[in-house]
């Protein structure tokens, strides 16, 4: 029957499966001393409880929980990738209409430019207002 | 069904797709976060982030590795990130007493083991605890391990080995002030 001295240094080595399936050895001195009981009674109850942990299964309502907050997400998420899409096509039409008012602006105002350049057929008859004479002076002379 | 057109389906949201992936990788998932954060409620509610960010980061998964490698790597991440961020509230709670695993056994008595192993879980450095973590509660092999935390393999050993002797004497430390009784 191993001792205490034994038991100790198989405390010692052993990995955390070995405490929670121990040999018919390691039981049989663990049950029969006291003294070695006392001290490793926690590490056993230890691993024992780690053993349980890693066995752990998320509860169903969790599991509910977690599809029904993906499904909103991922409709959140086509949600806001089609929103782009929308928003430039708005924003091009935009640009695009007030480029042409611009551009039609600007076209309209070299065309006038370019006809007041010609000659002008009254320009003549209007030339002999310049200056200082009244053209209705004649009528009261 | 294809990695790729599975992806495929979970980004257009479908719903089977969805819920295999969730049902496939909950229990996963919840046991990463469980080994970390030792409290129930707490690893309940990191799972579901854990989902909702793999959803947010699914045009970033390249394939590369299993849909459950990636999953834990979040898990992982979102893991750290909630004890960094809550470092003081968990310094001084209290365990939880709901879900205790035997029900049968003493109350007191598995309060006790659980504030144990979360005390000597937290002592643990950061690298330690992760490969500590992936071994044991996830059952991982080293290649597997290897290709989650992008170390060698003898770097794990190495860290496996330590982190199991700091944890066995954390947990020595812990009870030499509570000494129980208990048999088989």
């Amino acid at each position: 029957m191993m001792n205490c001295t034994e038991f100790k240094i198989w405390i010692e080595s052993a990995k955390e499966n070995e405490f929670i399936h121990p040999g018919t050895e390691i039981e049989q001195h663990f049950n029969n001393c006291e003294k070695c009981n006392k001290e490793y009674a926690g590490l056993f109850k230890a691993y024992t409880f780690m053993d349980a942990q890693r066995s752990a299964t998320l509860p169903e309502f969790n599991s509910n929980l977690i599809l029904n907050k993906l499904e909103e997400q991922s409709i959140s998420n086509r949600q806001l990738k089609t929103r782009p899409i929308w928003l430039i096509s708005r924003i091009a039409a935009v640009v695009i209409i007030s480029a042409g008012i611009v551009a039609g602006i600007i076209v309209g105002n070299i065309l006038n430019n370019n006809s007041n350049s010609n000659e002008n057929p009254w320009s003549a008859e209007f030339s002999s207002l310049n200056g200082d004479q009244d053209y209705y002076s004649y009528l009261f002379d | 069904m294809s990695r790729n057109i599975f992806i495929e389906q979970l980004q257009r949201g479908d719903k089977e797709a969805l819920s295999v992936f969730v049902n496939e990788n909950q229990n996963l998932v919840y046991r990463t976060c469980l080994a970390y954060v030792q409290n129930e409620h707490d690893a309940a509610d990191l799972a579901q982030n854990v989902f909702l960010k793999a959803l947010e980061k699914l045009e970033q998964y390249k394939g590369d590795s299993k849909i459950s490698t990636w999953l834990t790597r979040i898990a992982i991440n979102l893991s750290i990130n909630f004890l960094r961020d809550n470092k003081k509230r968990l310094s001084h709670s209290d365990v939880d007493e709901v879900s205790i695993p035997d029900k049968s056994k003493n109350i007191e008595e598995t309060k006790q083991t659980k504030k144990a192993v979360r005390k000597a879980i937290f002592s643990l450095p950061e690298k330690q605890r992760k490969v500590f973590i992936l071994h044991f509660y996830l059952e991982l092999s080293y290649k597997e391990i290897s290709e989650i935390t992008d170390m060698s393999i003898s770097s794990i050993e190495s860290l496996l080995f330590r982190a199991r002797k700091k944890l066995k004497d954390n947990l020595q430390t812990f009870y030499k002030e509570n000494i129980l009784s208990t048999s088989f």
